[in-house]
């Protein structure tokens, strides 16, 4: 069975690109997208993923509070945060505050899946 | 990563992004915090997008573009000035924009983009207001001895070409805090973002599950290390390498190397039938792009600063002006450019033999220069800048200017041209003349100088660097040298053709000026010679052809110093950046050959100098001429 995915990402050029990505492994099955962060808490809500991809910078609510609202909804959750060169203090805060992971753009296959495939494995 | 697909979803959706600046930028009152962050974020994105297609200038610029307009958010005051600079790399992004709809990528715009780099503000590397450190430090306090309870030292490192190495020893961090969750990372975080160090300690003591946190951490992302080690006392230092000298040769093997993957690449593609191309092609051209992006950075690694340069001219100036007697004054602009250090360790001795010509022939000695209105102190300007994939060095002096006719006349009498054919030269053509071998306006030998101004020496220089030299002079004015370089130049730009089917030829795009197909220009013949007909001008040519084809073959337009002559071939294939490789012998002796290179077709090509071929022949027809 693929894991369940959320994507998250205010770009829906970003979003086809990770859709791609994990999909052509055959490991992952994408069940949502959302382009903001509030959109991404009801549909974490509503869809229960195994992992969520969150991008940064996004209108209406950012990457690090949704990833800060998923957590508080469901502590066990995977966020993976999608970040640019020079956001490193961003990146640090959310996974301080409980992102699994990271990885920067721009993205290749194989960095997207190393990433993914080892938040999968690790818990 | 270029597929077809992608390209149409980053149009669409990058028009938003640029009309969503457009519109927010134009507005007539100052923007509201609400529409900065906005306009902060189509940079944003546009900069991700471009960046995940590997189009390098569209993300360069949002990305500066992004930082302009993160200083407003975090805000600093914004100007009519910013408001402009921002409304031009706006602009420039359309026309990227258009570029990428008309040819699938972004190229052709190095110079717009460069010239918005270069008119100043952008530039500078301010970290963006909410990328500053998670927590303060001071950054002088060294990593903290592990805790009294530590029995146990995990000692992480982790890949080299880790972009965000202190998130990723943060995700470390928190795997052994599963584990031991008052364990203590040294250095501190902030420390690790401040330095960008790779390797990261964590004191721990005994557990039973210990060799298991390590085969975790082993399969995290980006871990390249692990070691676990016990505590001996307190004091045991930790010494982090976080800097390495290599010679530069070694840059330039992985550089080969990485040219060599990339044909094994197209190589593996081509065998591929061509359904399956189709499915791989994804993972094909995201390969391609990594390599593409591994043989920048290791250019980029190559770059050093102009500064060590200028303290030696520096010193260089005052034994000059101490020799001739002259007050002398070095001013340097743009001495912060960094620049390929190959071409800065080769620069030294032409820069060295301009200076000293301007000291001794271009300034005056004082007293003339009073009589002549000037400050008795005379000055040497040096100019660094870099416009698109071009870096410009300017060397001028404000003496007394080449004189045209003097130059003009010494011509005739040396025999270097016939007096009708100088009439015909225009004064740069003129100019250009000193740089020939052994040819001097002075006739008296100075200590410094010695006999001849010996341009050709720094010619000859400058073009071994791939490089051009142009210069200007006003009578009683002064004299200006332009040293032109291709920015990085160990990766040539060369345009492919051929003279026959079997074999690829090139030429350093640096000398091509145009491209002129035979079916829309004439050839004719005049005074004996056939030439190139282009308007009113009648190029020379230089012609191998094998066999002569009519109006297929295209003329190759050539700058020999101020001059153009055309290459004719029978077909130009493409322009390519590639590492150019030089011959062993006994090849390396054929004259006018530079070396080889593979292009990203896997094809060979032989490259040649098109200057030194275009020198040669038109210096046989001078020498005809003045006979």
């Amino acid at each position: 069975m693929p894991y369940k995915v959320l994507i998250v990402d205010d770009a829906m050029f970003m979003r086809a690109m990770i859709r791609d990505i994990l999909v052509n492994s055959g490991r992952y099955e994408v069940v949502g997208e959302a382009a903001n962060g509030e959109d991404a808490i009801q549909q974490y809500a509503a869809l229960s993923p195994q992992l969520v991809t969150m991008d940064i910078v996004m209108p209406q609510m950012d990457g690090i509070e949704a990833c800060k609202e998923i957590i508080k909804l469901d502590p066990r959750a995977r966020v993976v945060m999608c970040s640019a060169l020079g956001q490193e203090a961003l990146v640090i805060e959310s996974i301080a505050a409980g992102a699994k992971d990271f990885m920067v753009k721009p993205f290749s296959a194989e960095k997207v899946l190393k990433v993914i495939d080892a938040v999968m494995a690790s818990s | 990563m270029d597929q077809s697909k992608y390209i149409e979803m980053y149009l669409s959706e990058g028009a938003d992004h640029l009309s969503g600046l457009t519109r927010g930028l134009s507005a007539d009152s100052a923007l509201t915090k609400e529409s900065i962050s906005e306009l902060f974020r189509n940079a944003h994105s546009l900069k991700g997008m471009a960046a995940a297609m590997g189009f390098e200038a569209t993300s360069r610029l949002s990305h500066e573009l992004e930082n302009l307009l993160g200083r407003w958010r975090n805000g600093e005051p914004q100007d009519e000035q910013g408001r402009e600079r921002a409304l031009r790399a706006t602009d420039i992004l359309h026309r990227l924009f258009e570029k990428v709809q008309a040819s699938g990528n972004d190229s052709g715009l190095e110079n717009e983009v460069g010239a918005w780099f270069s008119s100043g503000g952008g530039n500078d590397e301010k970290i963006v207001g909410n990328d500053a450190p998670f927590q303060s430090a001071d950054p002088d306090t060294n990593p903290a001895p592990p805790p009294k309870h530590c029995t146990v030292r995990i000692r992480v490192s982790i890949d080299t070409e880790s972009q965000l190495p202190a998130a990723r020893l943060l995700v470390v961090f928190q795997k052994v805090k599963s584990l031991f969750p008052d364990c203590e990372i040294s250095p501190s975080l902030a420390e690790l973002q401040k330095s960008g160090v790779k390797t990261a300690e964590f004191g721990v003591s005994e557990h039973p599950e210990l060799k298991n946190l390590a085969r975790q951490i082993q399969s995290l992302p980006e871990v390249a290390h692990v070691e676990i080690s016990a505590l001996e006392t307190a004091e045991s230092k930790s010494t982090l390498v976080s800097t390495l000298r290599l010679q530069a040769s070694t840059l330039d093997d992985l550089l080969v190397r990485i040219s060599q993957l990339l044909y094994h690449m197209n190589t593996l593609e081509s065998a591929l039938p061509g359904d399956e191309k189709r499915k791989q092609k994804f993972w094909i051209e995201s390969h391609r792009s990594q390599l593409h992006q591994l043989y920048n950075e290791i250019l980029e690694a190559r770059l050093v600063s102009f500064d060590s340069l200028i303290e030696r001219l520096d010193r260089a100036v005052r034994d000059l002006s101490t020799r001739t007697g002259k007050p002398l004054r070095f001013r340097v602009e743009g001495k912060g450019e960094k620049v390929d250090k190959l071409l800065l360790e080769k620069l030294l001795d032409p820069l060295m033999h301009l200076m000293r010509n301007g000291a001794d022939h271009g300034i005056e000695p004082p007293a003339e220069r009073k009589s002549a209105g000037k400050p008795s102190e005379g000055t040497l300007l040096l100019t660094i800048k870099r416009e698109g994939e071009k870096l410009t060095i300017v060397f001028g002096d404000d003496g007394k200017g080449l004189d045209v006719e003097s130059i003009r006349e010494s011509a005739v009498k040396r025999g270097i041209i016939s007096a009708d054919r100088s009439e015909s030269l225009s004064k740069r053509q003129i100019l250009e003349l000193i740089t020939l071998p052994s040819f001097s306006t002075k006739t008296e030998v100075t200590q410094i100088s010695g006999r001849g101004v010996g341009l050709d020496v720094v010619r000859s220089a400058v073009e071994s660097l791939g490089g051009t030299l142009e210069l200007e002079s006003e009578k009683g004015k002064g004299s200006k040298f332009f040293l032109i370089f291709p920015s990085a130049v160990t990766l040539t730009e060369v345009l492919v053709f051929s003279w026959s089917p079997e074999f690829n030829f090139a030429i350093p795009a640096s000398q091509v000026t145009k491209l002129y197909p035979l079916s829309q220009y004439q050839i004719a013949w005049v005074e004996g010679a056939k030439k190139l007909r282009v308007d009113d001008t009648f190029l020379e040519i230089l012609d191998f052809r094998m066999s002569p084809v009519g109006k297929e073959g295209i003329a190759v337009g050539l700058a020999l110093g101020s001059r153009e002559i055309v290459l004719l071939v029978s077909e130009v294939k493409q322009t390519e950046k590639v590492v150019v490789l030089p011959w062993g012998p006994p090849l390396e002796r054929i004259p006018h050959l530079i070396g080889g290179a593979l292009l990203s077709t896997g094809e060979i090509v032989f490259i040649l100098d098109g200057v030194s071929l275009a020198r040669e022949e038109t210096e046989a027809i001078n020498v005809f001429q003045a006979k």
